[in-house]
């Protein structure tokens, strides 16, 4: 305990200051910066890949896989902030982004070091996932404006929350503690699918897919059959065909995949972007100064964040920040816990990553149908961030050294207390200091005596 | 250890690698679009465009100069109409040279584009323009033999972008010659004679004799309005052509067989009783109308809709058409207006022997009716019928429609709510006619 606990609150301070560190510099990124300034800055950001690139390369095969991690959340909450900036959400943005934080950190508190939930926790987390449904799907209204008729949003006193981000969490946390306890798996799929299909009837496509993919893995791990699984997705794409015919919402994103260009049924958002995109070049971009002609673009801050830095900065910074969502993904891929739990949390955590990069930027130039859903640490949105950073939470979690340890003293069912172990610590550390402190005292007091 | 581990590690590594995988994806996707980026976005983004010429390079649109107040509902530049040359030649006005890599950057002054139309030098149409006094109305004349569109002008016409007039409802957005279809008055009687020519040629040498009234079983007597008691007495083909005769029509209509009358009428375009035979649909990329009639027997309404006052709309182009076949032996060329798709592919529109009929009995009518009955005809144009369309709301449109071989020129003008005092298309015809090369 001594030794891992200080590896795990290093982590916390590095991000902390990477992040703060990578908001100043993109607060550098003036919208009047001349071509030098606005090409060095963009060297920058190549660099901080790079370094992000051979952290993970050096990580690969040890056991702690932080370092790359936190460098590509530093790159990604950078081209977060300074796309914001130019868009002129950054005062938002930086509050988002505290939420972020604040959500990684109780995640990881709440998680690290656990290898078991109980039937009180279980219970809770399904009977707020009952709840933030029927919140939902009694109470949630698109916003105003009437672009899309999705009903997702709590409007609570000026504020607006998606509980769908919630749900995700909740039902990844449900689906981990389900490992062999077959009631509470029943439960778990069984609020997957209600999730699903009541997002699907508020009009949701994107998180209801993003749900129903966790459904598979679930399936997938909980009751170790691919042929179940295989069994599912084949329901599912019947499923989908039906609501295709019998949904004039889901047809109508389906007829306009593929002709964005054309602007079907007056849609331009797509269009607009791919324009922007196309018209700054590969390598040069628009350019920080011309970011304001973006905001025309409608969901330009959300849903085409990721598309408004690639037409800022030229379409090769893709190639960053993919790169940094891949090796955020990769890392999941090398955990060694030993604890199904972790385990299920981190593939389901890693899933949910993917699966949100894949739908926003593959729907916002129109590769796949358009979803509507957020690009992590790019978009604006605090629900969207607060469940992102409970995913890197989560993630983090998973790498507590602890987990990894084949220990025959710490049981299958038995949690270790993060919070009571650093009290514990400090506590300890504590006591052997006073010794310590002794000890220098009475050597000062000698030297003092000898003189 | 749980045994699902290995599989799960493959499941996120393969994640990784499929969202590595949109990085090319997402490229092509790009680059494809950038085959679909369509003129009008790279005016609006570079505040620069290609132009649009008239047969001697003089720049219709895109230049510094605005014409739009003459072409501008043909040459177009808007989102609303969709039957324009900018719209519909899009791929043709593109600049070249540009592509995802270099973005608007790798754009020079050398990748514009200039778009040659067959139309009239610029000055020519204003002066054309300034024919019509103002009057709303529109003149398509073009060459029956090479297809070479000369006008193709419709008044009013406005520029998309000007303020105000995106949502104008006069017309002025469309293009009167390509999206409107209009009554024919007695240029029908042209047609009429066609459809008579091709079922019996001795018909031209019919005489019948018109007492101001033809009498019809159900009512809507077929009657010449406007003429001296005791009607136009007895007359022939040439006659009846030049006098305009509807009692001489009605009588010729009634010896014909009705369903070959139809089969005549829809090898010349028309739509007839809702089935089309060979309908010219477009100019090019260009849509156009189709002009259209329909009658079931040749009683009352429908006798009327052959003479020209009943259910008939014409296109201006397919009777500019049927009366360039009348010199061109039966053939007329099929229209282009844009430079290089004037390939001088015909249409046969009826048979030789009706078309030298036809051409011999017309044009003794008009240089007797039209150009030495006091009428001030143009010598240039020999064959020529004009048309008057009531609009059943006491408005009429003044037609004219016209050949002249030594131009090799078929022409049709309309001239809408005519006035005493406004300028008749014959002399709008007259203007023509010296500005044509």
């Amino acid at each position: 305990m001594k030794k891992t606990l200080p590896r795990l609150g290093a982590p916390f301070l590095t991000i902390l200051f990477s992040i703060l560190l990578m908001t100043y510099v993109s607060s550098l990124a003036d919208p009047d910066l001349g071509p030098s300034a606005f090409s060095l800055y963009r060297t920058a950001m190549l660099l901080a890949s790079f370094m992000a690139l051979a952290a993970f390369l050096m990580d690969m095969g040890k056991g702690i896989r932080l370092q790359s991690m936190i460098l590509s959340l530093s790159i990604l909450s950078s081209c977060g902030c300074t796309i914001q900036f130019l868009l002129g959400n950054i005062r938002d943005h930086l509050i988002y982004q505290c939420l972020f934080m604040a959500a990684a950190a109780a995640v990881f508190l709440f998680l690290a070091g656990r290898c078991a939930v109980s039937d009180l926790l279980f219970y809770l987390g399904a009977g707020s996932v009952v709840l933030l449904l029927a919140l939902n799907y009694f109470l949630g209204s698109a916003p105003p404006g009437g672009y899309t008729t999705a009903r997702l949003w709590l409007f609570i006193g000026g504020v607006s929350v998606q509980p769908g981000e919630m749900v995700k969490i909740l039902l990844i946390f449900l689906g981990a503690a389900s490992y062999r306890r077959w009631q509470r798996c029943a439960v778990s799929f069984a609020l997957c699918l209600a999730s699903c299909l009541i997002l699907l009837k508020l009009s949701d496509m994107g998180n209801a897919a993003v749900i129903f993919l966790l459904l598979v893995v679930q399936v997938f791990y909980l009751l170790d059959s691919w042929k179940l699984a295989l069994l599912l997705v084949a329901g599912a794409f019947t499923a989908f065909a039906w609501l295709i015919r019998h949904s004039a919402y889901a047809s109508a994103r389906l007829a306009n995949w593929g002709h964005a260009m054309e602007r079907p049924g007056g849609v331009h958002q797509q269009a607009d972007l791919l324009e922007a995109i196309l018209f700054g070049g590969l390598l040069n971009g628009v350019g920080a100064g011309h970011a304001g002609s973006l905001k025309s673009i409608y969901a330009i801050d959300s849903d085409m964040a990721l598309g408004a830095l690639l037409a800022v900065f030229g379409a090769g910074i893709l190639l960053i920040v993919l790169g940094a969502y891949v090796i955020l993904i990769w890392q999941a891929a090398g955990n060694h816990s030993v604890y199904p739990f972790s385990h299920l949390v981190l593939v389901q955590a890693s899933m949910l990553i993917f699966a949100q990069v894949f739908l926003n930027f593959g729907g916002s130039i129109d590769l796949i149908p358009f979803t509507g859903i957020t690009a992590p640490l790019l978009s604006l949105g605090g629900s969207s961030m607060v469940c992102f950073g409970a995913l890197t939470g989560m993630c983090m979690a998973a790498e507590c050294p602890i987990l990894k340890s084949t220990d025959s003293q710490v049981r299958e069912t038995e949690n270790v207390d993060i919070l009571s172990g650093l009290f514990r610590l400090g506590r300890d550390n504590l006591k052997a200091a006073v010794p310590r402190l002794k000890e220098v005292l009475c050597t000062v007091r000698k030297k003092d005596t000898e003189n | 250890m749980h045994r699902s581990e290995k599989r799960y590690r493959k499941l996120i590594l393969a994640l990784a690698l499929v969202l590595l995988f949109m990085l090319p994806a997402s490229l092509v996707r790009i680059s494809l679009a950038a085959s679909q980026i369509s003129a009008r976005t790279f005016t609006e983004r570079t505040g620069r465009s290609s132009v649009i010429t008239d047969r001697k390079g003089g720049v219709l649109s895109g230049g510094e100069t605005d014409f739009d107040s003459v072409t501008g509902n043909l040459t177009g530049n808007g989102w609303s109409a969709d039957n324009t040359i900018s719209r519909r030649y899009s791929g043709k006005l593109k600049p070249s040279g540009f592509n995802a890599l270099t973005g608007e950057a790798g754009l020079s002054d050398k990748s514009w584009k200039s778009l040659e139309t067959t139309l009239l030098p610029i000055q020519d149409q204003v002066t054309l323009k300034d024919a019509f006094q103002g009057k709303r109305g529109c003149l398509f004349s073009y060459n029956y033999k090479t297809g070479e569109v000369y006008t193709l002008l419709s008044l009013p016409s406005a520029s998309f972008l000007a303020p105000g007039e995106e949502n104008a409802d006069d017309g002025r957005l469309l293009n009167r010659c390509l999206d409107a279809s209009y009554i024919s008055g007695s240029t029908m009687k042209v047609v009429t004679t066609i459809c008579a020519l091709e079922q019996d040629p001795s018909l031209a040498e019919a005489v019948f004799d018109c007492s101001g009234r033809f009498e019809t079983e159900g009512g809507m007597d077929v009657t010449c309005l406007g003429d001296k008691e005791g009607g136009h007495g007895t007359h022939d083909l040439v006659g009846a052509l030049g006098v305009s005769c509807n009692v001489y029509f009605a009588q010729l209509i009634r010896t014909l067989n009705v369903d070959a009358a139809a089969q005549t009428l829809r090898q010349l375009g028309f739509n007839v009783n809702g089935v089309s035979g060979s309908s010219l649909n477009s100019v090019g990329k260009l849509d156009k109308t189709v002009s259209s009639t329909s009658f079931i027997d040749y009683k009352a309404g429908s006798l009327w809709s052959l003479i020209g006052q009943g259910s008939t709309q014409v296109s201006v182009i397919d009777m500019a058409m049927i009366a360039g076949a009348a010199a061109g032996g039966g053939k007329a060329a099929l229209p282009a207006v844009i430079a290089g798709e004037a390939t001088g592919k015909t249409k046969t529109l009826y048979s030789p022997e009706t078309a030298s009929l036809l051409s011999d009995y017309w044009s003794r009518a008009t240089k007797q009716y039209y150009r030495e009955g006091g009428k001030g005809l143009s010598s240039l144009v020999d064959m020529a019928k004009t048309g008057t369309a009531e609009q059943g709301n006491g408005t009429v449109n003044r037609l004219l429609m016209g050949v002249s071989r030594e131009k090799q020129t078929a022409f049709m003008i309309v001239v809408e709510n005519w006035q005493e005092g406004d300028p008749m298309p014959a002399d709008i015809a007259n203007t023509l006619m010296p500005l044509l090369p």
